[in-house]
């Protein structure tokens, strides 16, 4: 798919430089100094020769074939440049030059015109405003980066060319390797949709990496990665979530940040890794790269010292996952084995001075164990270690048994023998058993992500023009909130299940609806403009007689025309007394990256006080409402305790199916809230008692 | 001769501009139409000399070759109310007189547009009534629409016009109450002898300030977008809270300026994603670039004003609803409300007009 970047027969340096310290001359360097068999032509107006390369005034004047141009010069000839790569037949280009939309007016219209010339020849441009590429297959470094990566299975893409250089160095230092090195900048073309799906197909890639700070096409995305994670694992560095750090996302970018919830439920709903950091970036991608994904969750941790073993086990559990048991003949086999002050239950301690055959000997119980999943060696470094026996050691147990196998040697200068070895055998290795247990249980939730079925929407049946009607009605009239019964009306049409509701207009007319609905009833004020109706006494409960329910007419009237003299005012509306059931909120909102934004919670106090909610962005299938149920705290009160009866979770997940149809039919809808929705016993049901529905102002046209 | 003296019970009624939308229509019906403003006891000062808004447009919509000074031939400047409170006393009729005869003389139908009030013009020694009567004008009143207390303040026109008083104009009714006025106030005034002449329905955009004027009353800089500055705003919203309940509360409403510390990144970006005509940052603090090239993208001025948040929303609450009428845009829009809501036939009648054909 962009294999002019990955197997170029030639490549064009514009804007190639003889003087060394320009940007020309480092750049042409690092092509010609890592092994790319392609032919390299430097293009430079003056011509000559450069690095010991004839050089070329224009790419049309190069003999050879070339398909890859890397471009250097000034953002003005940037556009001229690429049109003379179409001409000659150039078919990728890495813009590295600056000053293009980051500029400001001129720079994005710059920027407008390079797609345009690109789009007319069909170039597929990276860039521009970037450190440049680098390919460890090819041996291809189209950077200005300082060194080349080691080789590695790690597909890596950055959007801030800066941290490239940052990653570059740290991954060096650590000895991670990577196939592809893309530094994307201003995604005039290719965008991280495009590699992903490109990485998802290379056979020299098994990891993908990225550092995201804004995602051009949410839903598009998710589409792709929701493919692309059933292939290979994702990880992702997303960046600018919390409120400061979006602040100075925003300031940096221009681009708003994401919110941090959206963000979540989005790479949860696809199957990405997210990293909180460049440091989890690694650690998880390692693992993903040198270890097959674990069967199970049951960790075994082997230790020459206590203390770090508890860590381990601290670390297994806080992360949700759990200590092996080991089965009763490994054991006797270790206590036979073992020192008398060894520890044959897992963490197993093998003790301080434990030569490099005596951790082999644990290794190995522990990688024959069926109960055992995973395995964590941790290893302080104390005078009677042998640091790279037990790392060869190790790696051939980890070789022939294929289980996911781990290290923490917890050192830097005694343990950097071992680094190689343990390389060399793909095992990765973490400076802290902390670290190791959070890419253990990345591995596990990637072997959990795999089993989920795919997702699955079903074609409700639903009344779409109804719905259209009535939001054309409220846009006619130039509001953007819907009234109570345009709310209800709306959620009906979707199979909402609602409680016997009359609009009363006066006091007659509330006595006859409540004698039609049937004693007790409910009354709420009933105005388009009046969001919270509980918050000014327009709420009544519990009317029983025709004489209540006239007094409670006029006392919520004018209480609201008290609390806001301009609303307009319906009426009320009658509403059967429901009793009983638990409350739950079923909320949306729109995110600007990912579209409506899906909110479940208990009721009340828990989301208010709380904040007990779980997200899923639009849409959801009904395995993943369920999925919901069960991601609140206060699940457990859903299911009954004390010898209560559960409550009919299928309904609570069908709502929300529903309500998730509704808010994609229907992208105006900007806010909606259903709170509360009643939930009964098992089989008895959901009723929506109180709603309140948004719209998107459109903006008028002059 | 017809002469029509337009006038109003409140500021900001809409009587500016029903005078310019009858000239527009007078004109197309084949009237040859003039405009007045007899009396202006506020006039203001531009560069030393006396100088009215409404008198410049209207020449120009009513295409009249005659001197502003003529068109408007009472014009009381601040000094000039200072001296004739001093004394002696002078009367401006004559002058008065002398100008209407020759802004007459060759038109068939003169607009003659009133003050803020009818109760205006006795420091002259021409008020309200006086004028008309010099005339011979029938009275048309604009009357905003505010409750029910409309009949009451219809009524007390009638009382002091008299039979001068041809008609009644409500404006600025809410879409939700205009049935209703049809329904009650309009057949009561009938039943009083007052015919209502129009209903006419709230319209955002009619009152509605330019950036242009905001950044004027906000003595503000115009960081990007200058060509947009004519643009209308309708509504108002202050940023101040996180970006997450932003972006929700900014879709609340089409058509703003948005309030917002010129180092709050994420809140004006988060009204960038919005219907949102305009940024107004506070604190004299300049915004990120990365941001003033988005606004710049989608053609967003951004003002920059030196004062705090409170004081911003105080002068852009001012302008709201109390823009300018005189721009070309808003008079084609007004004058397709008249088409629609005015009732043309009757006013006329009223004026014993007939259309040649």
């Amino acid at each position: 798919m962009l294999e002019m970047f990955t197997e170029p027969r030639g490549v064009a340096v514009i804007g190639a430089s003889p003087t060394p310290g320009k940007l020309g001359y480092a750049v042409l360097q690092n092509v010609k100094l890592y092994g790319y068999k392609g032919f390299i032509y430097p293009v430079n107006p003056k011509a000559g020769e450069i690095l010991g390369l004839p050089a070329y005034p224009s790419v049309l004047d190069i003999p050879g074939p070339v398909d890859l141009a890397i471009v250097l010069v000034p953002a003005q000839a940037v556009p001229g440049v690429i049109d003379e790569c179409g001409q000659k037949g150039i078919t990728g280009a890495v813009v590295i030059s600056a000053g293009f939309r980051e500029m400001g007016r001129e720079g994005r219209q710059l920027e407008q015109e390079l797609v345009k010339t690109a789009q007319k020849y069909g170039i597929r441009i990276v860039g521009p405003n970037v450190l440049g590429i680098i390919d460890t297959v090819i041996g291809l470094n189209a950077s200005f980066a300082a060194g080349m990566p080691a080789k590695g299975k790690i597909a890596f893409m950055s959007q801030s060319g800066a941290l490239c250089t940052s990653i570059l160095d740290i991954a060096l230092g650590q000895g991670i390797g990577f196939s592809r090195f893309y530094s994307i900048g201003n995604k005039a073309d290719l965008n991280e949709i495009d590699f992903l799906k490109a990485w998802s197909e290379d056979p020299e890639t098994s990891v993908i990496a990225a550092y995201l700070e804004g995602i051009a096409n949410g839903p598009e995305f998710m589409k792709v990665a929701r493919q692309v994670t059933r292939l290979k694992p994702v990880v992702s560095i997303k960046s600018g979530t919390t409120s400061a750090g979006s602040r100075a996302a925003s300031s940096h970018t221009g681009t708003l940040a994401g919110s941090e919830k959206a963000y979540d439920a989005a790479y949860k709903q696809v199957g990405i890794v997210r990293a909180g950091s460049v440091q989890d970036l690694f650690d998880y991608s390692q693992a993903f790269a040198r270890q097959p994904l674990p069967e199970s969750d049951a960790v075994a941790v082997v230790t020459n010292a206590g203390g770090p073993g508890i860590m381990a086990s601290d670390a297994v559990e806080r992360i949700g996952m759990r200590l092996a048991s080991l089965t009763p003949e490994i054991q006797q086999k270790l206590r036979a084995a073992l020192p008398a002050a060894a520890s044959v239950v897992n963490p197993i301690d093998v003790l301080g001075d434990a030569p490099a055959d005596r951790y082999a000997l644990a290794i190995e119980a522990a990688e024959s164990d069926p109960n055992v999943g995973i395995v964590l060696v941790v290893l302080t470094p104390q005078t009677s270690t042998q640091i790279p026996e037990t790392a060869r050691l190790l790696g051939e147990l980890a070789q022939k048994y294929k289980k996911p196998t781990f290290a923490a040697f917890m050192g830097d200068q005694a343990i950097r023998p071992a680094l190689k070895i343990l390389t060399q055998y793909s095992v990765p290795n973490y400076q802290v058993p902390e670290r190791a247990v959070a890419a253990i249980a990345a591995m596990w939730r990637r072997r959990h992500w795999l089993s989920t079925p795919e997702l699955n929407l079903e074609a409700l049946a639903v009344d779409r023009e109804n719905v259209n009607r009535v939001l054309d009605k409220i846009r006619s009239e130039g509001r953007s909130s819907a009234g109570d019964t345009e709310a209800k009306d709306i959620l009906a049409a979707y199979g909402v299940p609602l409680p016997k509701s009359i609009l009363a207009a006066n006091a007659d007319e509330a006595v006859a609806a409540a004698e039609t609905i049937g004693y007790p009833v409910v009354m709420k004020i009933a105005s388009p403009d009046i969001l919270h109706k509980t918050d000014i006494g327009g709420v009544k409960l519990n009317l029983s007689t025709a004489s209540d329910v006239r007094d409670a007419f006029d006392l919520i009237i004018y209480r609201a025309i008290r609390h806001m003299p301009e609303a307009t005012i319906w009426g009320c509306q009658v509403q059967q007394m429901v009793r009983g059931g638990k409350e739950v909120i079923i909320g949306v909102n729109r995110d600007p990256q990912f579209g409506p934004l899906l909110m479940f919670g208990l009721g009340g106090v828990y989301v208010e006080a709380l904040k007990d909610v779980t997200f899923r962005v639009s849409p959801v299938d009904r395995r993943e409402a369920h999925e919901m149920l069960g991601e609140i705290r206060a699940y457990n009160l859903l299911r009954g305790v004390r010898g209560e009866m559960p409550s009919d979770l299928e309904a609570i997940a069908d709502t929300i199916v529903r309500v998730s149809q509704l808010v994609s039919d229907f992208p105006d809808i900007v806010e909606l809230d259903i709170n509360p929705l009643l939930v009964f016993p098992a089989g008895q049901g959901v009723l929506g008692l109180d709603m309140r529905l948004a719209l998107a102002m459109k903006p008028s046209k002059e | 001769m017809a002469n029509l003296y337009v006038t109003s019970a409140e500021t900001f009624s809409g009587k500016s501009a029903l005078c310019i939308g009858l000239g527009i229509r007078f004109r197309a019906d084949g009237f040859k139409v003039g405009y007045m403003k007899p009396v202006n006891v506020n006039c203001r000062l531009r560069e030393g000399l006396p100088y009215d808004d409404d008198i410049g447009f209207a020449k120009e919509i009513f295409a009249m070759q005659e001197q502003p000074t003529l068109i408007g031939p009472v014009a009381l400047t601040p000094a000039k109310l200072e001296q004739q409170l001093r004394g002696p006393d002078t009367d401006y009729t004559p002058r008065f007189v002398e100008a209407f005869a020759q802004l007459s003389a060759k038109r068939d139908v003169m607009v003659l547009e009133g003050g803020r009030s009818w109760r205006e013009g006795y420091v002259t020694g021409l008020p309200v009534k006086r004028v008309v009567e010099l005339t011979g004008s029938k009275v048309l009143i604009v009357l905003k629409y505010d409750d029910t207390l409309l009949a009451d303040r219809a009524l007390a026109a009638q009382d002091y016009f008299g039979p001068a008083l041809m008609g009644v104009m409500i404006n600025e009714t809410p879409w939700a109450i205009l049935d209703q006025v049809r329904k009650s106030i309009v057949p009561y005034l009938l039943r009083h002898n007052l015919p209502v002449l129009g209903v006419l329905p709230k319209d955002i955009m009619l009152a509605a300030p330019t950036i242009a004027e905001l950044a004027g009353g906000l003595k503000a800089e115009v960081l990007c977008n200058a060509e947009h500055m004519g643009k209308l705003v309708e509504h108002m919203m202050v940023g101040a809270m996180s970006v997450e309940a932003a972006l929700t509360y900014f879709q609340r409403k089409p058509n703003k300026a948005v309030i917002t510390g010129g180092d709050r990144a994420d809140i004006q970006l988060a009204a960038l994603e919005t219907s949102t005509r305009c940024l107004i940052l506070t604190g004299n603090l300049y915004p990120s670039p990365a941001v003033l090239n988005r606004a710049d993208e989608l053609g967003v001025p951004v003002l920059l004003a030196d004062m705090d948040t409170m004081k911003a929303i105080e002068i852009v609450e001012s302008y709201l609803g109390r823009g300018r009428v005189q721009l070309p845009q808003k008079i084609d829009r007004f004058s397709g409300m008249l088409n629609e809501f005015f009732n043309f036939t009757l006013l006329y009648e009223g004026l014993g007009l007939h259309i040649k054909s």
